[in-house]
């Protein structure tokens, strides 16, 4: 009997936080636009998904997909979409979830918020920045006995933007469109490597210092595809 | 507009024009007809249909069943009602046109008026016009929606009757959905009206009754 009442609360508890993205009736909405590259290059072949999302962060689950499209040999598209009316509203530009996501490129979402919005969207001269690999190496060449507090800030690949001017305080988290990630490396740790995506032909900041009440030196790099690595040994 | 739509267009108009007579036509001696107006029939039907004009369904399998009552208010005229069911499921993976409506289920509930004419004993012509509700269910990924318009149709039925009481026809019907989607000015066309060719067979049941 315990059991049968313990599964009945987890199927009332799953049920709970189950978020259907409940789609409106009697409207279909217009998704266009065009997407270059930096050299405004068209870029054909690129997935363009709308999509409905409890959250801010834009997931595109099969279930929460309300129209896709593709662009063509002149970076165009235009497809059909569904709205929603209880559930964040976005339109991802190469989504990593995609099965044709094509890692060569950023990704941009375009969120708006919860409620009603007009029938069309039109995202013109949509820059898309090529991507690349970086890899920061930390070594400690010395032997030295001192903690390395480190942190460094470089461009994001996927970056969210408001579909509407008014949608959101444009200042929030989720529009950033820089990551940092921080750590230290330990006395007898010798190594680390960190690999990470970024834009290329960008710029990123490092910081470190070797005590929690120092302040941080800070070295900028510049990250090509011809040099993606940055090493920083002590 | 091709060669093959005008033959059905043809073939469902040119009957109606032999409504446009300026007396009853006496019933055909080796017809089936009851001299009694109270004589009914049923009807139940398979169907395909066909998207005539650039629309939302051409992205869809189209195929459903109806069931039909006629009543003959004269020898030759009959009024009567009809229920169908057309089912569609998305043809492919593309959502590009439709966003992601996976399936359709279109109700159609209606009231027509039928011209009845008996060439002979066996061979027969039914030829209505109707109007009536569309109720569409769209089934999208993770809900479903529904969506309602106006519909009108013309349909001839080429029947064979076995005896008084079973008969089997084929039939052409055209039928035009009028929905109210809001939509884009670019699109309002591609969803809001829909055009079918609806072709099927089926199957009546005549009833009558001889002694008023």
């Amino acid at each position: 009997m315990k059991k049968v009442v313990l599964l009945f609360s987890l199927v009332l508890l799953v049920s709970c936080f189950d978020h259907s993205v409940s789609v409106v009736g009697d409207k279909r909405m217009q998704v266009s636009g065009n997407i270059l590259d930096a050299q405004n290059t068209p870029l054909g072949n690129i997935n363009v998904i709308a999509s409905g999302s409890e959250s801010t962060i834009i997931n595109a689950w099969p279930e929460e997909i309300l129209g896709e499209g593709f662009t063509n040999a002149s970076g165009e598209f235009s497809f059909v979409s569904l709205d929603t009316d209880n559930s964040f509203y976005g339109i991802s530009i190469n989504h990593p979830d995609h099965q044709d996501y094509d890692i060569d490129y950023a990704t941009l979402h375009f969120l708006d918020s919860i409620g009603s919005r007009g029938n069309s969207f039109e995202l013109v001269n949509i820059k898309l920045p090529k991507t690349q690999r970086f890899e920061l190496k930390i070594e400690n060449t010395t032997a030295r006995e001192d903690t390395l507090f480190y942190r460094f800030t470089y461009p994001a690949t996927e970056v969210y933007q408001g579909l509407n001017s008014n949608s959101f305080d444009e200042n929030s988290f989720r529009f950033q469109t820089e990551t940092e990630y921080w750590n230290r490396l330990l006395p007898g740790e010798d190594e680390i490597t960190i690999v990470t995506p970024t834009l290329a032909n960008s710029s990123i900041q490092f910081k470190y210092k070797f005590s929690a009440e120092a302040v941080y030196d800070t070295i900028n790099v510049e990250i090509t595809p011809e040099n993606p690595v940055y090493e920083f040994n002590f | 507009m091709n060669s093959t739509f005008k033959l059905f267009l043809f073939a469902i108009l040119f009957p109606l024009s032999l409504t446009a007579q300026d007396s009853i036509p006496e019933p055909h001696p080796n017809q089936y007809v009851a001299t009694d107006p109270e004589t009914v029939f049923f009807v139940g039907e398979f169907f395909r249909g066909y998207s005539v004009n650039n629309s939302s369904w051409e992205n869809y399998s189209q195929l459903g069943f109806g069931l039909d009552f006629n009543w003959f208010v004269l020898p030759f005229l009959t009024i009567g009602g009809e229920y169908s069911l057309m089912g569609g499921n998305l043809k492919g993976e593309d959502i590009n046109n439709t966003g992601a409506v996976k399936g359709i289920t279109s109700h159609y509930l209606g009231l027509h008026l039928g011209y009845y004419h008996a060439f002979n004993k066996e061979w027969n012509l039914h030829t209505l016009a109707g109007f009536g509700e569309v109720n569409n269910v769209n089934r999208a990924p993770d809900s479903r929606f529904t969506e309602d318009g106006n519909s009108l149709i013309l349909r001839s039925e080429l029947g064979y009757r076995f005896d008084k009481t079973a008969a089997i026809f084929i039939k052409a019907t055209l039928r035009w959905d009028r929905m109210d989607i809001d939509t884009p000015p670019t699109l309002d066309d591609y969803f809001n009206k829909q055009s079918f060719l609806l072709l099927g067979f089926g199957v009546r049941l005549h009833l009558q009754n001889p002694n008023g």
